[in-house]
């Protein structure tokens, strides 16, 4: 992977989403591993000079279609929509906020790609067939380089997160795991 | 208890003949999303498939039932046309139990899943493209005006998560 051309995209890892009893929770384990990878990875982007983006959801408390889908989870000013606190975030990340599923919809995040140089994105949190899903495709359809973090992929349920990675697959995204990119960068 | 809410798939002309079938594509599209659901597991609970009177409904329950290969009851239920209230509906899954698939039309399909996890039907919060499956589950509460259970979102299934589904699936 070219160091200086790469920036880690951190999704949604709120605590909404990955506390036990957040409003739309990926489950226990799962969010722990998220976590921990998460962690490690952002470990590893700092040593080999990777940007760091950390994106999170705040979605409006009037947006009735969707906030009842989602169970209210991550609504804007909500505590659940604060960045996990196990989460590392280094001082030198962006944070970004979104209130759609493809994190390409705050136009600041292309910017800071661009005005960066990336040209690649490594891609992990939740949930793998919702925004993770819709933040990858819209990278790819943009002209980065898109390789997802399979197991610091969440979802709430076994088979949407299969479905979640194979479709990011089909749509052109490398799958690897967190110790195939701790190992081979 | 689960209920799993599932919109009719793509139909003929778009027109109010309740006798209009599926199309090719709705056909194609609800074969792949059987056949993806019988692979996952998740719907192998379901123990009866209630669907409305129109024929695209019907058509698309009965796709699912042979694509997941589950011998259940397959029921033609009152309350389920677009227009409906469902109010009916919702307490007949009251008295439900065990975990029911319905296969309606929007906008009924909407208002009902608003008024088992809100309570009331408005605003309405859920919004069905074609084959889109909602997994609710009843939470032991209850609405306090209603006095109905309270039911809570487990997951959704988009369709256009699947390749057919993709290109076939245009509402």
């Amino acid at each position: 992977m070219n160091h200086t051309a790469t920036a880690l995209l951190l999704l949604d890892l709120q605590r909404d989403f990955l506390e036990a009893n957040g409003k739309m929770p990926v489950g226990v384990e799962t969010a722990a591993q998220v976590v921990s990878l998460a962690n490690r990875l952002v470990k590893h982007a700092e040593s080999v000079g990777w940007e760091l983006i950390f994106i999170r959801n705040e979605f409006p408390r009037t947006e009735w279609l969707g906030n009842l889908v989602r169970n209210g989870a991550a609504i804007k000013g909500s505590p659940g929509s604060e960045i996990d606190p196990r989460v590392t975030i280094p001082s030198t990340s962006f944070v970004f906020t979104k209130s759609k599923s493809d994190a390409f919809s705050n136009p600041a995040i292309e910017e800071a790609l661009v005005s960066a140089g990336i040209d690649q994105v490594v891609v992990l949190g939740v949930m793998a067939e919702g925004c993770v899903r819709a933040t990858a495709k819209s990278a790819i359809s943009r002209g980065f380089r898109v390789t997802i973090v399979s197991d610091a992929i969440g979802s709430s349920r076994g088979f949407l997160w299969r479905l979640g990675i194979w479709s990011m697959k089909n749509a052109g995204a490398f799958i690897q795991s967190s110790s195939q990119i701790l190992n081979a960068s | 208890m689960k209920v799993f809410l599932v919109r009719h798939s793509h139909a003929l002309a778009d027109s109010d003949d309740p006798r209009r079938l599926l199309s090719v594509q709705g056909r194609e599209v609800t074969r792949e999303v059987a056949t993806f659901f019988r692979l996952s597991g998740a719907l192998n609970t379901v123990h009866a498939v209630w669907h409305s009177p129109l024929a695209r409904a019907r058509e698309t329950a009965e796709l699912l039932i042979t694509g997941l290969g589950l011998d259940v009851l397959l029921i033609e239920a009152p309350g389920l046309l677009p227009e409906d209230d469902p109010a009916a509906v919702a307490d007949r899954l009251d008295n439900a139990g065990d975990p029911v698939m319905i296969v309606g039309h929007e906008p009924q399909l909407g208002l009902l899943a608003t008024t088992l996890v809100r309570g009331k039907t408005k605003p309405v919060g859920f919004d069905f493209k074609k084959t889109t499956v909602l997994a609710l589950e009843r939470t032991g509460g209850r609405h306090k005006k209603s006095g109905r259970s309270c039911w809570r979102v487990r997951w959704q299934f988009s369709p256009e998560l699947l390749p057919a589904a993709r290109t076939a699936n245009a509402r």
